[in-house]
């Protein structure tokens, strides 16, 4: 590997620093509305959808978004923390991150690393310790599942009494309206004497 | 049908049938039959077959499930269809199909079967069910290799829906029957001397209607124009008779729905535009390869083929003709960049010996319905695809496709994970249980996990993202929002403070740092237990090889 790949990979670094990544995405989402929503605060150079082969399918998705420079990364990143934003829907707002390198799918590899690697047979004496590792690996990664599934239960949980919460303001939205629009309002107010104009009610 | 047709229908169709089932209809003067010699090809129960549609470039493809001679000695089949994922690319909703994938019809009204006349057949054609539903015999790797389609799903052309589930019965058809034949009574060779040698007859036959269609579109210099030759010779061919069946017997369901569209409609999830044509004309040159004829000796088979020879001889001539001017025609300068393209993709495949590569999802999902996915975890989550590739060729010496899963927040971040198809599933199963007997220990002290890969259900995308609400008469108008102007920059908005809409999100907000301290506190946890085992390794790094 010649300085060509360190060229390359300093590339690569440099636009991952000129990256945001977000999650919490409507799979409404796509690239071009990520495009449009962020075109309002930087040059988008591109977006890149993340797929999701393993999670969960409510899950939300995740993107990549690549601005004109680092300092528009930092922009977005506290505007998005400062303001929920919100895409494709609401009140769910977006979260946003710097990128890092392992958030991309294709990237070059990095100059000058080598890889290592030895099989351990049954006899070894580090066999023991690395069926151990093994263990945890499928521990963690199934404790990894549940969480998931616990934060999934959580929003779902949150989402519904958002949607009660919602409901009972309609309602109540609704209620008013019809007292109005029928002149039972009017007649009340008439009634009990009190100064209640239309004027007044509607700009409530 | 007019009865004046019998007589014709005697002289120019030779049809031998085989077993009687029995007989039926009104006046019980209806035979049915188990199975019959076609142009010297002999066609059972249950067989997949393609059939001629009239303008179209692509056969029509489906199961025969009956098979009987009316008293006016019409030939007849009954076919239950499968369709292609191009037919029913309006309903596919998310579903991903492969690019050999087809639906078997399902469900009641127009489009599931209809009576075909015999002579509508093309050739038979090797469909596989690859649905693991009990009552499907499983079929082998080569089956799935060797097969022109697969069939996972049907599709319910009631509910304009594909469904994994296979009902009992079918147009009165049983499912047993729709599926796998068992392998005692899978008839692969044909029985009859001579047949095969006809069959590849049969194959060229379609395979040089279809790809006349692809030279006239280039010498005509306009796809459009390109498809008539075959209107043609139908007409005054083989199928006099095509013409004389009444519109209801052609598969034509899903015209009159109005289901399939003129391919310039943006395909959106469904495939790439062209990729259907690609695909008939792949699948033919795919044939070719398999025949491995030489052209010019084809060309003599076809010759003699018996069909030929019931063709009236101008338009014979006229054919012929059409074809040593497209064959001296090499690279046409005429023409729209579609039909230049299309000529040049087939021009391409001629070439090629494998089948091109399908897009990187549907290779996943085949991959998994093959048992050749493997989800490798703990590598150092800086790798590449290319180096777990490299990896994977230098422990395991399999050659590999990988691709390294992104980092998530719903993961801990120490692990790196990545999925990797393998050529074979013994492959597949040989490098997991590898990983299990032995260790593969990385330079870092990793020791390399592998399972089977599986993938969450792709086609199955819900559009109900938990925390979008919306509410009485405004639902409609948001629905509205997200279908038309979902690329409008109203669609993203910075909250109002003075908005329900922004407490609202302020509890979110907290619920997402909530959640942020759970995951922090369990890789926390994860990485101090890690160490602790990490910590008893003894020689790790002494003695590893290095790749390159």
């Amino acid at each position: 590997m010649g300085t060509s790949a360190e060229q390359e990979y300093a590339a690569f670094e440099e636009r991952v620093s000129r990256t945001v990544y977000f999650d919490n995405l409507s799979p409404l989402v796509t690239e071009s509305v990520l495009k449009s929503a962020f075109e309002q605060f930087a040059t988008v150079k591109s977006v890149t959808l993340i797929p999701n082969y393993t999670g969960p399918s409510n899950f939300p998705q995740c993107a990549l978004v690549e601005l004109d420079s680092a300092k528009k990364v930092g922009e977005v990143l506290s505007m998005v923390k400062q303001y929920p934003f919100m895409i494709c829907g609401m009140p769910r707002p977006v979260r946003a991150r710097q990128a890092e390198v392992e958030m991309f799918d294709e990237r070059p590899v990095k100059p000058g690393r080598k890889i290592t690697c030895r099989w351990l047979e049954p006899s070894d004496p580090d066999f023991e310790v690395a069926k151990g590792l093994k263990r945890l690996t499928c521990k963690h990664a199934a404790e990894a599942a549940y969480l998931a599934k616990l934060q999934l239960g959580e929003e779902e949980k949150l989402a519904k009494q958002q949607m009660d919460t919602l409901k009972g303001h309609y309602k109540k939205y609704e209620l008013i309206r019809s007292i109005i629009a029928d002149g039972n309002a009017q007649a009340l107010a008439e009634r009990y004497n009190l100064p209640v104009s239309n004027k007044r009610l509607f700009n409530h | 049908m007019p009865g004046s047709s019998e007589a014709d229908i005697e002289d120019k169709i030779d049809i031998k049938w085989g077993n009687k089932r029995g007989v039926g209809g009104k006046n019980r003067d209806i035979q049915f039959y188990e199975s019959f010699i076609y142009d010297g090809v002999e066609y059972f129960l249950y067989d997949c077959v393609c059939f001629y549609s009239s303008g179209n470039l692509e056969t029509n493809i489906g199961k025969l499930v009956k098979i009987c001679e009316k008293p006016t000695r019409e030939k007849i089949v009954k076919v239950v269809w499968f369709f292609r994922p191009i037919e029913i690319r309006d309903f596919l909703g998310s579903y991903k199909p492969c690019w050999n994938e087809l639906f078997l019809a399902s469900g009641e009204g127009k489009g599931v079967s209809n009576f075909n006349l015999v002579e509508t057949i093309v050739g038979k054609c090797s469909v596989v069910c690859s649905s693991n539903d009990k009552r499907n015999p499983e079929p082998s790797e080569s089956e799935l290799k060797k097969a022109d389609y697969f069939f996972n799903c049907t599709f319910n052309v009631g509910r304009l829906k594909i469904v994994d589930k296979f009902p009992d019965e079918i147009d009165g058809i049983k499912v047993e029957n729709l599926f796998n034949k068992k392998k005692d009574q899978n008839i692969s060779n044909p029985p009859h001397i001579g047949t095969s040698i006809k069959q590849l007859n049969e194959r060229s036959r379609l395979s040089s209607k279809l790809g006349q269609v692809v030279e006239n579109a280039a010498v005509d210099g306009h796809f459009g124009s390109g498809i008539q030759p075959v209107e043609k010779e139908s007409k005054e061919g083989t199928a006099v008779l095509v013409d004389k069946i009444p519109a209801s017997n052609h598969k034509s369901i899903s015209r009159d729905k109005g289901v399939i569209k003129k391919s310039t409609v943006p395909s959106g999830s469904c495939q790439d535009e062209d990729k259907p044509d690609v695909r008939s004309n792949e699948n033919v040159l795919r044939k070719n390869v398999v025949d491995s004829f030489p052209y010019k000796k084809r060309m003599a088979l076809e010759e003699n083929s018996p069909i030929r020879r019931r063709r009236d001889p101008t338009a014979e001539e006229d054919f012929d003709d059409r074809r040593r001017k497209t064959s001296r025609e090499v690279k046409p300068e005429i023409g729209e960049a579609k039909a230049v393209k299309r000529l040049k993709t087939s021009g391409k495949m001629m070439e090629v010996t494998g089948r091109p590569d399908a897009p990187w999802e549907d290779r996943l999902q085949r991959a998994e319905q093959l048992g050749t996915l493997v989800l490798l975890n703990n590598l150092d989550p800086s790798y590449t695809s290319y180096e777990v590739e490299d990896l994977v060729w230098h422990a395991l010496n399999e050659k590999v496709e990988a691709r390294k899963i992104e980092w998530s927040s719903t993961f801990n971040p120490y692990y790196g994970r990545a999925l990797v198809i393998f050529r074979t599933k013994d492959a597949a199963v040989g490098a997991i249980s590898m990983l299990s007997k032995r260790s593969l220990i990385l330079g870092d002290g990793r020791i390399v996990t592998g399972m089977r890969g599986s993938l969450r259900d792709l086609g199955k995308q819900t559009t109900n993202f938990i925390g979008h609400l919306s509410i009485g008469r405004y639902k409609s108008q948001t629905k509205r929002l997200s279908d038309d102007v979902r690329n409008a920059v109203s669609t993203a908005h910075c909250s109002q403070t003075n908005t329900i809409e922004y407490g609202m999100a302020l509890e979110w907000f907290e619920l997402q740092y909530k959640t942020d301290l759970w995951w922090k506190a369990l890789n926390e946890k994860q990485m101090k237990e890690i160490e602790n085992v990490k910590t008893r390794l003894e020689g790790t790094a002494s003695s590893s090889s290095q790749i390159e």
